[in-house]
């Protein structure tokens, strides 16, 4: 699974760094970046990005077909 | 045979029939699973698939059942055309004037006579009108599960469209909270098997939705049962000669079992008598076929040519067809009349070589013949010349183009056998046209199939041209529509050799119109494929192509604009790097929407305000508040341009992307306005729920409860505990009538770890504890939160050191420590050693507390950025050490700990707590006075802030008393606090105000005169005036501007 960040929809919420600290971090501007997404398994991932009030994160397979949202 | 109502299953399917049931029951309580039969032609899937829907019809299941075939893949959706249309007919029984709010008019495209058009679906992609039109038929499913459970039935899912596979991808995604069970077949010998089976597949396995069973072949003793009630004998008085024969030749396949009896029934050697039924006379020039196909061969021999005529016919026409057809079909090859052709199919039912169908084939609705087996009818098709099959496609085309030219999606079918048949030209015609159908109906990929065969044909007739159009037209209007499929199904590398064909085809004979629109999709195409260079070279192309043509220009200066923003206009990912030339985007964008203006093309000014006002917005660095307020003001205007041409989809956008425009120049510091922000964020979600509805599908309501759940963990991590305690209970509520698990179980998580945050610990665990029992049931929906077993555990393990549970509560931390070190991840290992660490400290094991920790901060240094758990063992240490009275200790971890912190790199308000308080007191120990206050006010702070938010008083008096809390306010006390902040016994309604005066205080200190209170507060000027004497005397406040300001000191406003 991929994940991706809509920075344009990034609103510094900081769920997913909650959820996932090591997979996301607040960059200088204040946005969420990635760090390390192979750190954590399939289902956080899952959870952070459905807990993204402006759902900004955005899962894909593989092979490229978006999951969530 | 037995007396009973329930069906018997077929033989030897003992198995699958137990599966079948367990599948239906499932369905019956809400929890709807994928079961998928596999297995060779002729294994008897079709038969469990009959056998299901009469066992569910039993138990009064809604069932639907649809089949996809091999000649006519491209249809989409086929195998759920008929199940819409009931639905639809169904749940709008009650007539016509609900249908407008319940039926989404993206199924027109399904039904077109049932639905209306709407311009709120026609205006979106392809690929968006996809999404929705699989949306809208989950929620007509949904809504039709709600009354009763529904079985769908699918035949041979090998030869599945794209868009069915799609749906059933979804499907199966939210099949666990509905009554809905699906069971498919398809062949696994099939090599052709499509992408999606095999995705779908796949998907079953990883997310446990359903299951596959590969039908195996029968035994001896299983084929003994067949033949018993085939030719209705008791067991033991079937000859062991006939069983053996039997079995041995169809190698236990039913069908061949079948085709057998028939062979042997008709070659004379089973015989039946009156007083002895049937009986086996082996003896005699009995013939034994090898093969499947050479015992169905043996039999169709047997007929007579009349018969074989009609059959053959029918094999064309497809897996079923009405006896019209066959006569009209005959007519045109053949010399049979009506009456021979009616006797001879009639024979044919006789002998179970045809059986009545419900429906003749895809386009009719009549009920027809159609093959019992399909191995039968690919035997009659293997038995034709090459030539006769040429013929009588022909015919058939001929016939079906006369029976139903209307009929819809018919062009499918008149291009299949035109292709095969004689007739080249009306071929062409009809593969034509069958993929402008199939693109009409979202079949994307079916669309480019057919287009393909027709730009294909259109090689094979040179003759070919009409009046308006010459072959190259034709060409280049199919390959331009190819280009443009394929750009909505971002297949890049398939646009880039189509474009390239078009250029060569275009370079002789190049219109100016050709060349313009082919320089624009060469600039979109740069810009899809982010190649920056052959973008603007393009743009500038079409934006010399487009002379004085103001709407050309508009559209060339927009090209323009895209490669200079790197991305196409519209489109909602993220604006670009620094890499992208953003001024010459706002100049050249500006001057497309001054055309656009000039030349009233409303909908274009509103595309170009939205883009625009992202575009001054910019991505990075400085802004200046000219900027923001003209990207706001653009915006804004895009909005109601977009509401002005009643496009919805593009209203929503400019909000959201007004919204966040607003909200974060506001939101510098936002703990200090939690509720604006909260709610700026609730507004965010709802305006995602309108746009989901929009591109996706009525009726959303899960991601409403992800919704709460997602402004519960934003509550919960910022201090607003009682509103996060509200969001996830309302969640819960929302999954417990839903029957969603998933969101159950985080819910539960949450409320856990809320009640232990405001110290109760009672509820806490039981949420906790309702949490494990809901993973340990093992639903299928919760099958794929595995991982989230960490969370439960350590909320678990939490409530049970807060309720003095020791024992327990280091096991659940233990627990959680083994589950992550079996996992293998370092990022959770960490996390669950820190988690421990805090909960053995917490019930004072302090030599075990250090090693979890210390064994936590040394896996995090591996890793990148796992503050949270690095803060964690550190106040951890840090409070050993404190303990221990190491305070210089002490102090290195919690300088390390708040030093994170004030670089913002946690937003747990409670660990910030934890890690100023051990701060502070660390430095009290160590004798620095100044510096431990100033620690200690820091978590002091936080506290009085958390507190003076809760409204409820139960709730208030139990965060006040919890540990963390208690140690703060202790901390403050001994070190003699001055602080500013609310003392926690007033907090709530500081100086005993009543919660009127409170409102009133509000208002003046936000500079409101009484005339406007009281307009506010529907009460008379006096009685504002009588509240005011009241509050001034409370406070002891002299006028209005002490009385504000010593609002803002309590935190009123």
């Amino acid at each position: 699974m991929r994940v991706r960040i809509d920075r344009e929809k990034c609103v510094s919420a900081e769920n997913c760094v909650v959820t996932a600290p090591t997979v996301f971090y607040l960059g200088e501007d204040g946005k969420a970046r990635l760090l390390a997404p192979d750190s954590v398994g399939a289902d956080t991932l899952w959870i952070a990005a459905e807990m993204c009030p402006t759902e900004a994160i955005i899962l894909e397979s593989d092979d490229g077909e978006q999951l969530y949202p | 045979m037995t007396g009973t109502t329930v069906a018997a299953p077929p033989p030897g399917r003992l198995r699958e029939a137990a599966e079948i049931s367990s599948v239906l029951e499932s369905a019956r309580s809400g929890k709807g699973r994928v079961l998928l039969l596999a297995g060779e032609p002729g294994i008897g899937k079709s038969h469990l698939l009959d056998y299901a829907a009469r066992l569910a019809e039993e138990e009064r299941f809604l069932i639907a059942r649809g089949a996809c075939f091999e000649d006519t893949t491209r249809s989409a959706l086929l195998p759920f055309t008929d199940l819409t249309r009931d639905l639809i007919q169904t749940t709008t029984d009650s007539g016509t004037r609900e249908r407008d709010a319940t039926v989404d008019p993206v199924l027109h495209v399904l039904v077109p006579d049932l639905v209306a058009v709407s311009t709120d679906t026609t205006r979106l992609s392809g690929p968006e009108q996809r999404e929705r039109l699989i949306d809208a038929i989950m929620s007509q499913l949904r809504r039709a599960a709600m009354s009763s459970p529904v079985l769908i039935l699918v035949d041979d899912l090998h030869w599945a469209d794209e868009t069915s596979m799609l749906l059933l991808r979804r499907l199966s995604r939210s099949l666990r909270s509905m009554a809905i069970a699906v069971i498919g077949t398809f062949r696994d010998t099939e090599a052709m098997a499509g992408r999606g089976l095999v995705r779908f597949v796949q998907d079953m396995r990883r997310e446990r939705s359903g299951s596959v069973i590969t039908l195996r072949r029968l035994s001896s003793s299983e084929t003994r049962l067949v033949l018993s009630q085939s030719l209705g004998l008791e067991q033991d008085r079937l000859s062991d000669d006939l069983v053996d024969l039997v079995s041995t030749r169809s190698e236990g396949v039913p069908l061949f079992i079948d085709e057998w009896i028939g062979h042997l029934k008709e070659d004379g050697h089973l015989r039946f008598g009156p007083a002895s039924g049937w009986t086996f006379e082996p003896a005699g020039g009995l013939s034994t076929p090898s093969g499947v196909r050479d015992v169905i061969d043996e039999r169709l021999s047997r007929l007579p040519p009349t018969t074989i005529q009609p059959l053959e016919i029918l094999a064309i026409l497809g897996p079923a067809a009405t006896v019209e057809a066959v006569q009209r079909a005959i007519h045109r090859v053949g010399s049979l009349d009506e009456e021979s052709v009616e006797a001879a199919l009639r024979d044919a039912v006789s002998r179970r070589i045809l059986v009545e169908e419900r429906r003749s084939s895809s386009h009719s609705r009549e009920p027809g013949l159609g093959f019992s087996h399909e191995q039968i009818r690919q035997s009659i098709l293997n038995g034709m010349s090459a030539e006769k099959r040429r013929r009588f496609h022909q015919a058939v085309a001929e016939t079906l183009e006369a029976l139903h030219a209307d009929a819809p999606d018919v062009s499918e079918v008149l291009a299949f056998h035109f292709s095969r048949g004689l007739d080249r030209h009306k071929a062409f015609q009809y593969t034509r046209r069958a993929a402008e159908d199939a693109r009409r109906r979202l079949a994307l990929e079916g669309a480019i199939g057919h287009y393909t065969a027709a730009l294909e044909l259109l090689e094979d007739v040179p003759e070919f041209a009409s009046e308006s159009e010459t072959r190259d037209d034709i060409r280049i209007s199919m390959l331009f529509a190819m280009e443009s499929i394929h750009a909505e199904l971002s297949n890049h590398d398939v646009r880039g050799r189509i474009l390239r064909q078009l250029r060569e085809l275009l370079g002789s004979s190049l219109s100016e119109d050709r060349a313009f629109d082919l320089a624009l999709r060469e600039v979109r195409f740069a810009v899809d494929i982010r190649n920056r260079d052959t973008g603007r070279e393009q743009a500038l192309v079409a934006l010399r192509l487009a002379g004085n043509d103001p709407l050309r220009r508009i559209d060339a200066l927009i090209a323009l604009g895209e490669t200079l923003i790197g991305r196409r206009i519209g489109d909602p990912s993220p604006l670009l790097d620094h890499a992208n030339d953003l001024g010459g985007a706002e100049r050249v964008l500006t001057e497309a929407l001054d055309l656009a203006r000039s030349v009233d093309a409303p909908e274009l000014v509103a595309a170009l305000q939205q883009e625009l006002g992202v575009v001054v917005w910019g991505s990075d660095g400085p802004r200046d508040n000219a900027r923001e307020r003209r990207s706001r003001s653009l915006l804004s205007d895009a909005v109601s341009s977009f509401r002005a041409v009643g496009d919805r989809k593009g209203e929503v956008t400019a909000l959201i992307a007004l919204a966040y425009r607003r909200e974060i120049a506001d939101s510098s510091d936002r703990v200090d306005h939690l509720d604006s922000y909260v709610s700026f964020l609730e507004e965010i979600r709802r305006l995602r729920a309108v746009e989901h509805r929009l591109t996706r599908s009525i009726e959303r309501p899960r991601s409403e409860a992800l919704a709460l759940l997602s402004i519960h963990l934003y509550c919960r991590t910022n201090g607003w505990y009682e509103l996060a305690i509200d969001r996830a209970a309302r969640a819960l509520e929302w999954a417990a009538g839903a029957r969603d698990d998933r969101v159950a179980v985080i819910a539960r998580v949450g409320l856990s770890e809320t009640h232990w945050l405001v110290g109760r610990g009672v509820r806490a665990l039981s949420d906790a504890e309702a949490a494990l029992s809901i993973l340990d049931q093992g639903s299928p929906g919760v099958a794929v939160l595995d991982g989230f077993r960490d969370s439960v555990l350590e909320a678990l393990a939490n409530a049970q050191a807060d309720v003095g549970i020791v024992d327990r509560a280091i096991e659940s931390a233990g627990e959680r420590v083994e589950r992550a070190r079996h996992g293998g991840h370092a990022a959770s290992i960490a996390a669950s050693l820190a988690g421990q660490a805090e909960v053995l400290s917490r019930v004072g094991s302090d030599e075990a507390a250090l090693d979890a920790a210390r064994e936590a901060l040394r896996q995090s240094s591996r890793l990148v950025g796992s503050i949270t758990t690095d803060i964690r063992s550190e106040v951890v240490l840090a409070r050993v050490a404190l303990k221990r009275g190491d305070s210089r200790q002490a102090i290195g971890y919690s300088t390390a700990a708040t030093a994170k912190i004030s670089q913002r790199q946690t937003p747990l308000v409670w660990l910030r707590t934890a890690a100023y308080l051990v701060h502070g007191m660390s430095l009290e120990a160590a004798g620095h006075a100044s510096d431990a206050r100033e620690a200690t006010d820091v978590a002091h702070r936080l506290v009085s802030r958390i507190a003076r938010r809760i409204t409820d008083s139960e709730l208030r008096q139990s965060f006040l008393g919890s540990d963390l809390t208690m140690e703060v306010s202790s901390a403050a006390e001994r070190m003699k606090l001055d602080t500013v902040y609310v003392p926690v016994e007033h907090v709530g309604r500081p100086g005993g105000l009543t919660s009127r005066e409170v409102e009133v205080l509000r208002l003046v200190a936000s500079g409101m005169p009484n005339r406007e209170i009281a307009d506010r507060l529907f009460i008379s000027q006096k009685t504002v005036a009588r509240h005011l004497t009241n509050i001034f005397n409370k406070i002891d406040a002299q006028s209005r501007t002490q009385a504000a300001a010593w609002a803002y000191r309590h935190g009123i406003v």
